[in-house]
């Protein structure tokens, strides 16, 4: 018995001392030194595909440059050091220097200069960064509203759905939420292009904005971006509310059970206390995470859902990229989706660490 | 049995006669190995299988899939290869009993082409959710476990594969290796898996290595190895089931989208392909003709999502005592009066979350 009150006093004091050390810098400082790893590594997995995968770009440029010289702006028989400086001008790696030296060149001019290179095919010696930056901001307001909404209304309806547990509004939501979380997004974009957009004529069958509204701040351009937005965004919203619907309910209803919840009644806690502090604050948690995963999928899925509604964002880009291999284009796309992400992701992770105080107890054995 | 139990009897007779504790009792029939292999028989496929079939989710998902592993196994030997121009273009479904599904614009039988697609199908999901979610699980374990550095290093590998959205990096990939092989495909496709299985189990291993029981786990002189084998893998295993079925569901989504695409070489036969071919090339939006077109491969996929998901969710079930114990719990309290009070109350909890 005096052991177990024993762990327990050292349990408290340890959740006590990571409340007030954890909220400080060391916390930020930790996962900001990861976050720079993580970019590293992307950039240097860049410089990888780039340099040593045979048939990658740097293997693809070189054979091209020599088949079509007058395309990169040589004369007919180029010497080797035009085709180098043409290629590292083009990928920002250099094909005959020595790897570490390559490597460092390229780091320098990725972290340093932001420069990615330029576009071969899409759009002729265009840098990278400026083609990917001017459509980002697209991609990025499409999946955040998808996220968003879906995120609420998942919310919202397990919730609810743990309220009645049982009952036939529980059972129906329970297989409809099912169904709609198994079927894959661009399935639903299909349907609702063939539906929405084809047969009804609802809303626009592709495009961002109404060619015809003047740019602006002025509502008919504003409307029809949003108006652009609602059949990629819905498309996102509807299998993606399923899932977190049917994760909220089970979660609360497990912690219904738990015994801190009898023994926060016990203590006379009030029972909004209680569903807030102790209940919702646990049923979201674990959801937390896989809205990280979910962001990442849904930039990774922007090119699939932004092909079938012919929506010019970043996804599009990478998709011309791809088909049309413009490798140094492609390589860029990629390198600054996954860095939109890992920030996306650092901004989640420190606003996890808000809402769970248990996040980084961290003991080493 | 009836023997055993007699000889069962007849030894406690024995021992009590001759004055021992009952720490000297020991099993007084042996266990032949083929016993052992019936138990654990028993326990890990029968009772999970009879509970699953019990639950109306775990019994459609068991029908659908095996009709789909079928599809992939004996499909193929029994349904002939289509061939454009086998039959008409454009029959529409269940109007000609030879083309049940009816035929896309080049003439070829759709159920053909579904069939057909299977076998690579199964080879994707069967790699992507084993890979990943081994690697997952053995990460996740060290990671929770040992703390500190390791847990660091670890993490941050895994925040490096997840921040590589899966799809962009398959394309280059694709658009460079061009990959055939569909175990190849099945891997990398589930490679963001990997980092979000690490990521769930670790999050389970954490809070349990602290538990008492671990603890004194420890204290007795236990191995990790034997920690992991006894202490976390039970806890683990409904994670790691469900982790796998979501692999399948990631690997299959995945897969056809870039075949869809046109992304993947088409040297490979899938629903993606066919997808494609109908949407990208033909106009199957514009022609209502064409509809089942579209129509044939979306349903073919979506059903397979459908009951891997509600496997995962009857697997969910079968592991989780808690819900299980609660539930029976209820139907304890059912009988006795004080159950609307404790209904109340739960009500409530939730009622106030939802004001939030």
């Amino acid at each position: 018995m005096n052991l177990k009150v024993d762990t327990h006093t050292i349990t408290y004091t340890n959740i006590k001392y990571s409340r007030v050390f954890q909220t400080d810098m060391s916390y930020i400082r930790d996962r900001l030194i990861q976050a720079a790893v993580t970019l590293y590594a992307i950039v240097t997995l860049g410089f990888l595909i780039n340099k040593l995968l045979p048939g990658g770009p740097v293997d693809f440029l070189q054979q091209d440059i020599r088949e079509n010289p007058q395309n990169y702006g040589l004369p007919q028989r180029p010497r080797p050091q035009q085709v180098q400086r043409t290629i590292e001008r083009l990928v920002e790696v250099s094909p005959n220097k020595p790897l570490h030296e390559a490597y460092i060149d390229y780091i320098i001019q990725v972290f340093f200069h932001f420069d990615l290179g330029e576009s071969i095919i899409v759009a002729n010696n265009v840098p990278v960064t400026q083609l990917v930056l001017s459509r980002a901001p697209w991609t990025i307001f499409i999946s955040t509203i998808g996220l968003l909404y879906g995120l609420i209304i998942g919310i919202i309806l397990g919730s609810l759905m743990a309220y009645y547990e049982g009952s036939k509004f529980d059972i129906g939501m329970t297989i409809g939420n099912l169904v709609s979380g198994a079927i894959p997004y661009y399935v639903v974009a299909i349907g609702l292009l063939y539906f929405a957009a084809f047969q009804w004529g609802w809303f626009p069958t592709g495009g961002r904005v109404n060619p015809d509204a003047t740019p602006g701040i002025n509502w008919p351009y504003i409307s029809s971006i949003f108006y652009h937005a609602a059949l990629p965004a819905f498309s996102v919203i509807i299998p993606g509310f399923g899932g977190r619907a049917l994760g909220l309910r089970a979660n609360s209803i497990r912690l219904l059970g738990e015994e801190y919840i009898r023994v926060a009644e016990l203590r006379g806690l009030s029972r909004y206390r209680i569903s807030i502090a102790y209940l919702a604050r646990n049923a979201i948690l674990p959801m937390w995470t896989s809205i990280v995963i979910g962001l990442g999928s849904l930039l990774g899925g922007s090119v699939i859902l932004e092909q079938i509604f012919q929506y010019p964002g970043m996804g599009m880009l990478m998709f011309d990229a791809a088909i049309s291999r413009d490798f140094p284009l492609l390589m860029g796309v990629f390198i600054i989706i996954s860095f939109i992400f890992v920030i996306g992701t650092l901004l989640a992770d420190f606003t996890y660490s808000l809402i769970d105080p248990r996040a980084d107890v961290k003991v080493s054995r | 049995m009836a023997s055993d139990e007699s000889t069962e009897a007849d030894a406690i007779g024995e021992d009590s006669s001759a004055e021992s504790t009952v720490f000297d009792v020991t099993a007084d029939y042996e266990q032949s190995t083929l016993d052992y292999y019936q138990n654990q028989f028993d326990i890990w496929v029968v009772e999970p299988f009879k509970i699953l079939w019990s639950d109306y989710r775990g019994r459609f998902g068991i029908i659908v899939v095996a009709f789909y592993i079928l599809m992939g196994t004996l499909g193929p030997v029994i349904v002939p290869a289509p061939e454009p121009n086998q039959a008409g273009r454009l029959i529409q479904p269940f109007e000609n009993p030879s083309h049940i599904l009816g035929t896309d614009g080049l003439g070829q039988d759709l159920f053909g082409l579904m069939v057909h697609a299977t076998p690579a199908m199964l080879k994707m999901i069967l790699s992507g959710a084993i890979a990943g979610s081994v690697t997952g699980v053995i990460l996740g374990i060290i990671a929770g476990y040992k703390g500190g550095w390791t847990d660091k290093v670890i993490m941050t590998w895994g925040d490096t594969i997840a921040s590589i959205p899966g799809i962009p990096l398959l394309i280059l990939l694709a658009a460079i290796i061009e990959p055939e092989n569909p175990f190849v495909i099945g891997i990398i496709l589930n490679i963001t898996g990997i980092a979000g299985a690490s990521r769930g189990i670790r999050a389970q291993v954490l809070p349990l290595a602290e538990k008492e029981h671990v603890e004194a786990a420890r204290a007795q002189g236990q191995s990790f190895s034997g920690l992991i084998v006894k202490e976390f893998l039970p806890h683990l295993l409904p994670l790691i089931f469900i982790g796998m079925l979501g692999g399948a569901v990631a690997v299959i989504t995945a897969s056809v989208a870039l075949y869809f695409l046109g992304i993947l070489p088409f040297t490979t036969q899938n629903w993606g392909v066919v997808l494609n071919i109908a949407y990208q090339e033909s106009g199957a939006m514009y022609n209502p003709r064409a509809r089942h077109w579209l129509l044939v491969p979306l349903v073919t996929l979506t059903l397979l999502n459908i009951a891997l998901t509600m496997l995962a969710q009857a697997f969910d079930q079968v592991f989780n005592p808690r819900v299980r114990a609660r539930h029976r719990g209820r139907k304890v309290e059912a009988e006795e009066t004080d159950e609307e009070e404790a209904t109340n109350v739960d009500s409530e909890l939730i009622g106030g979350q939802m004001q939030q």
